[in-house]
């Protein structure tokens, strides 16, 4: 076959329903192929398989939300055997790409090399390695420069995974559910004996589910004022996991760009069913319904007391975030939406020209006006309008595919978003309202800080310990003493549980 | 065979060896259906035994989508499993009005008949979860109607292993309980509460009706039903899985195998199969069709147009409408490409819409020849949140938007009121056939009646009755149809809504757009 035959069919089957067959690229020793090079030789084909098994992504984040959302959340996992085309041609992975992309891969390469904290990201997800399948079975995706994509990948041990990391350098890498075998062998089953088996319980809060009620910023950009939006939604959530659900080993992430991650990974989380999960999702809802509904928060009066402990949050939180941050009653256009809530026709009308005509008036001073009206028309008896208000505008709002589905994926932490270049650090729940998503460590200025530190010689051997140690004095080193924190605790309770079990047996074996 | 000590109301009354059979095998109305039944029977009994039951679970199901209201679907229930599948009560025997042996045979019949079908529904995950959803209904039913003291004695001999929580936990609780519940103090008092893990009682968690500590629930004994429901949903789900696993190395005779897959094919209520009536349609006829498009897909349309834009579940739901009403994939995909037209093509690649659009048609991913969503789906799954304009406008709008829709159809203000008051009850999908009754009732009718010859007059008065809608593509058919063969003389007189919104007006701004 010749070069323009390969370069046409590669053209036909779209680049972006690609996924390579990582085995197969392996013939060709590298990844990356300069555009333009010659293509290699036809003992050097390279299986590209046809993508048969995006139907059940879905994700959490950002840029990539249209592209993942357009692959189904709702069909069943079922795969059918594909047809393997035999293509002679790497889908050229930066070829496309500009300096600037070239510049960033090279730094993540660094990055993966020597600042990734390997060791302890085998450490969470061996889970004490109490059973080998937890890693083993685990998928791992991966999105390459050039937008092609790796499902189902899986590996021995964090060696095997780290040397295919650094050679294909992923520009995002998805973590999996743990599968009922290893993902890389699914293709050798029929279709249905491959199912997921568990996955830690996950929460995706992004910043674009907020759209209709920030005024400060819209889509994948963020301020410090919104932010504000999840700071309250990591204290309400962490604090319903933790006591309403008896959760102790919860990681908060920060997504790289503008929402969080919340990976629950308890033994009991990691084992709930979908059901399970629907349903913790469900207590956790309060905010419900798309564009065609003005209110969408019904709460009954009293309010369960899990929503209690929401309400102070949210009331704290107010008046500096919405009122004044936001200032939703500053205009006609944003009242509106705020008196449309109301269901008392009379108010509505006499607030807005009430509003019309003192254009001076603040938020705060405008929401004291409605305040006032609500309680007025309630004479004593509580009124639940005001509060379902507040909690419309500043209740965590959810992504509640990502949680539901164990075969879902989302981004793992410590990666590198390619759009802001920041690394996805774990949040401390306890001090989350001192998180500064613009303080957090970025892709260029780590590698910056890795070569001015004396103690690095990025050419020494390459063995062991080289991603903590050389993360020693960087900026990112608070974020992974956080994260050690977090899995010394885990292997604690792992630990706790294992002596329990023996005990257990011991005590039948007694009998 | 059941062998359990008795301990029930119907103990006081053992008399003859009728009794004491039905005693020792069904003590109670309500089973568990733990055991399989150790009976020979005929294939005819198999046969009709199998059939009653899947009438009575069909019922379940429909009685639920009808209505709302508890007390009409136990009444819709109870007209089907009189006749069907009765089982007399206990307490119906004290009196001596049903007789032990009838007693006996109908339990009998409720137990075989469950099994049957346990066979023939345990083989895919979607049988299975159809089974259990009408099976766990069936079940609700019937312990909702049975008397306290049996629904007590029958939580006695079933055993949840639930203890009562201590006083002093009540005690430390007592102010998070009576927020929850919302009774007083005194109420709280005499009440008495089960703790279980949480995830013995998911629904309960769901709507949050129950007070959630440190992973554990409280439950009310208010909500007791709740726990004996899941538990049996719990141990049905287990078993129907073991049966699924053991069924195909039972030595099965096969006479029973073409009985048990007919039956296992009659569950699912019949698809509605778009007819492409405007036959295949070109990416720039799809604005002047609007005017046949069923509300949820107008509003679909119009927020498409209006943002060059739509979310993913609404790009699912309009695309395969469109699919189903004929457009094919060549022109499926300048179409989304056009109307997402303020994208670059880097963009409208990198975001691979035109993946999401070849995956509807079935070349892509799994490669299933999708089909478009029917009403039920729409209504019942991914529920629009914020940003998202997919749904059903009877369930997911305000009134006031819903108004305003239902408005454009030009069904006149007391109409517009009429379908609104429907679809506030839940009848969505009434709302949207009487919509279309409204405002193209006469077309169709008399669509009809030229396709009849001329001679279906009579039937159904304020703008022509026609079938429930079920489907969107049926919606458009429908309406297709009927200014298809009525287009000649009435299309353009403006007494029909449907012309409304000017199709040509569209096409011109599109094209702007498009062009721009």
């Amino acid at each position: 076959m010749t070069t323009t035959d390969s370069t046409e069919q590669a053209t036909k089957v779209h680049s972006k329903s690609i996924a390579i067959d990582a085995d197969a690229l392996e013939v060709n020793g590298t990844a990356k192929r300069p555009a333009g090079e010659p293509q290699p030789s036809p003992s050097k084909r390279v299986k590209v398989e046809e993508e048969t098994s995006m139907a059940d992504v879905s994700f959490g984040d950002e840029a990539d939300d249209e592209l993942l959302a357009s692959m189904d959340l709702d069909y069943p996992v079922v795969e059918q055997p594909s047809k393997q085309l035999v293509i002679p041609v790497i889908p050229a992975p930066a070829a496309s790409s500009s300096s600037e992309e070239k510049h960033f891969i090279e730094l993540l390469k660094v990055f993966y090399q020597w600042l990734f904290p390997w060791k302890l990201f085998y450490r969470w997800l061996s889970y004490g390695n109490v059973n080998k399948h937890v890693f083993q079975n685990r998928e791992f995706s991966f999105t390459l420069p050039g937008d092609t994509y790796m499902r189902f990948q899986s590996y021995k041990d964090i060696e095997e995974l780290k040397a295919h990391i650094i050679k294909f350098c992923p520009v995002k890498i998805d973590l999996g559910a743990v599968y009922n075998m290893k993902p890389k062998d699914k293709k050798a089953v029929r279709p249905g004996a491959f199912h997921p088996w568990e996955r830690e319980l996950v929460f995706d809060i992004d910043m674009t589910d907020y759209d209709e009620v920030r005024t400060c910023c819209s889509g994948g950009d963020i301020c410090r004022k919104c932010w504000d939006f999840m700071t309250i939604s990591i204290k309400i959530i962490d604090r319903i996991l933790r006591e309403d659900f008896g959760f102790k080993h919860i990681l908060w992430v920060y997504s790289g760009r503008r929402g969080v991650h919340c990976w629950v990974c308890d033994e009991r989380a990691r084992k709930l069913t979908p059901e399970a999960r629907r349903a913790i999702v469900s207590y956790m809802e309060v905010v419900k319904g798309g564009e065609g509904v003005s209110r969408k928060v019904f709460l009954r009066d009293p309010l369960h007391s899990s929503l209690r402990y929401a309400e102070r949050v949210l009331e704290e939180h107010f008046e500096e975030t919405i009122l004044d941050n936001m200032k939703v009653l500053d205009t006609q256009e944003r009242w509106s939406k705020v008196l449309a809530i109301i269901p008392y026709e009379e108010i509505r009308n006499s607030l807005d020209s009430e509003f019309q005509a003192n254009e001076h008036m603040s938020s705060a001073e405008r929401w004291d006006r409605i305040v006032d009206e609500l309680a007025r028309r309630k004479k004593g008896s509580r009124d639940t309008v005001k509060r379902d208000i507040i909690f419309q505008y500043t209740y965590p709002r959810l992504d509640s595919n990502v949680s539901i589905g164990l075969n879902h994926l989302l981004k793992s932490p410590f990666c590198v978003h390619p759009k802001t270049g920041r690394v996805c650090v774990p949040i401390d729940p306890r001090k989350c309202e001192e998180f500064d998503p613009f303080a957090v460590p970025e892709l260029s200025a780590l590698v910056d800080e890795l070569n001015s530190s004396s103690n690095v010689k990025v050419e020494s051997g390459a063995d062991g310990e080289e991603g903590e140690a050389k993360s020693a004095g960087t900026s990112l080193d608070p974020h992974i003493k956080l994260f050690k924190a977090f899995l010394s605790e885990m292997d604690e309770s792992i630990r706790e549980s294992l002596r329990n079990k023996r005990a257990e047996e011991d005590r039948k074996l007694n009998f | 065979m059941l062998k359990q000590q008795v301990s029930t109301s119907a103990a006081s009354y053992v008399q003859t060896a009728a009794d004491k059979r039905l005693l020792s095998a069904y003590p109670f109305s309500l089973n568990f259906y733990t055991d399989p039944p150790p009976y020979e029977l005929t294939l005819n009994e198999f046969e009709t035994y199998a059939l009653a039951r899947l009438k009575v679970l069909k019922t379940c199901e429909t009685a639920r989508i009808r209505s709302k209201d508890a007390k009409k679907i136990d009444e819709h229930i109870e007209s089907v499993v009189s006749k069907e599948l009765p089982l007399a009560r206990n307490s119906q025997l004290k009196g001596g009005r049903v007789k032990a042996k009838e007693a006996y045979d109908q339990r009998r019949k409720d137990h075989i008949s469950h099994f049957i079908l346990r066979l023939a529904y345990c083989q895919t995950e979607d049988l299975r979860q159809w089974f259990i959803k009408q099976e766990v209904a069936l079940f609700d039913y019937r312990f909702r109607i049975e008397e306290s003291a049996e629904q007590e004695a029958f939580l006695r001999h079933i055993d949840l292993g639930l203890a009562p929580i201590t006083p002093e936990e009540k005690q430390t609780l007592s102010i998070p309980l009576q927020q929850t519940h919302g009774i007083t103090p005194e109420e709280l008092k005499h009440q008495t509460f089960y703790r279980a893990p949480f995830e013995q009682v998911l629904d309960l968690v769901a709507s949050r009706r129950v007070l959630l500590r440190n992973g554990y629930a409280y439950v009310s004994q208010k909500d007791q039903p709740t726990l004996v429901s899941n538990a049996f949903r719990h141990k049905l789900k287990e078993s129907l899985e073991l049966t699924a696993k053991a069924l195909p190395r039972m030595d099965e005779d096969d006479r029973l195998t073409p009985i048990l897959h007919s039956l296992s094919k009659q569950y699912v209520s019949k698809e509605y199969d778009p007819t492409k009536s405007a036959g295949e349609i070109r990416h720039d006829d799809v604005d002047s069709l609007e005017s046949h498009f069923p509300p949820c897909m107008r509003n679909l349309h119009q927020h498409l147009r209006a943002d060059a834009h739509l979310k993913y579940f609404g790009r699912v739901q309009f695309g395969l409408f469109l699919k189903g009403i004929g457009l094919p994939l060549e022109e499926a995909l300048v179409y989304w490409r056009k109307a997402f037209h303020r994208l670059t093509d880097d963009e409208f690649q990198k975001k691979s819409y035109a993946y999401g659009v070849r995956y509807n048609y079935g070349v892509e991913g799994k490669r299933t020849n999708w089909t478009p969503y029917s009403c039920m789906k729409i209504i019942t799954s991914n529920q629009p949140s914020a940003g998202d304009h997919h749904g059903c406008p009877f369930k997911h709008f305000s009134p006031d938007n819903l108004r305003d829709l239902v408005g454009r159809y030009g069904c006149g203000d007391s109409g517009a009121s009429e379908v609104l008051r429907i679809a506030k009850a839940g009848h969505y999908q009434v709302a949207c056939t009487r919509l279309f009754e409204l405002t193209r009732g006469e077309v169709h009718k008399q669509a009809n009646r030229i396709a009849a010859g001329g001679d279906a007059e009579g039937a159904g008065g304020g703008g022509g009755m026609v079938e429930t809608i079920e489907h969107p593509n049926q919606f458009f058919d429908m309406s297709f149809k009927g200014q298809d063969s009525w287009a000649g003389r009435r299309r353009r007189d403006g007494g029909n809504a449907g012309s409304q919104g000017g199709p040509d007006q569209s096409t011109q701004a599109s094209s702007m757009e498009v062009d721009r």
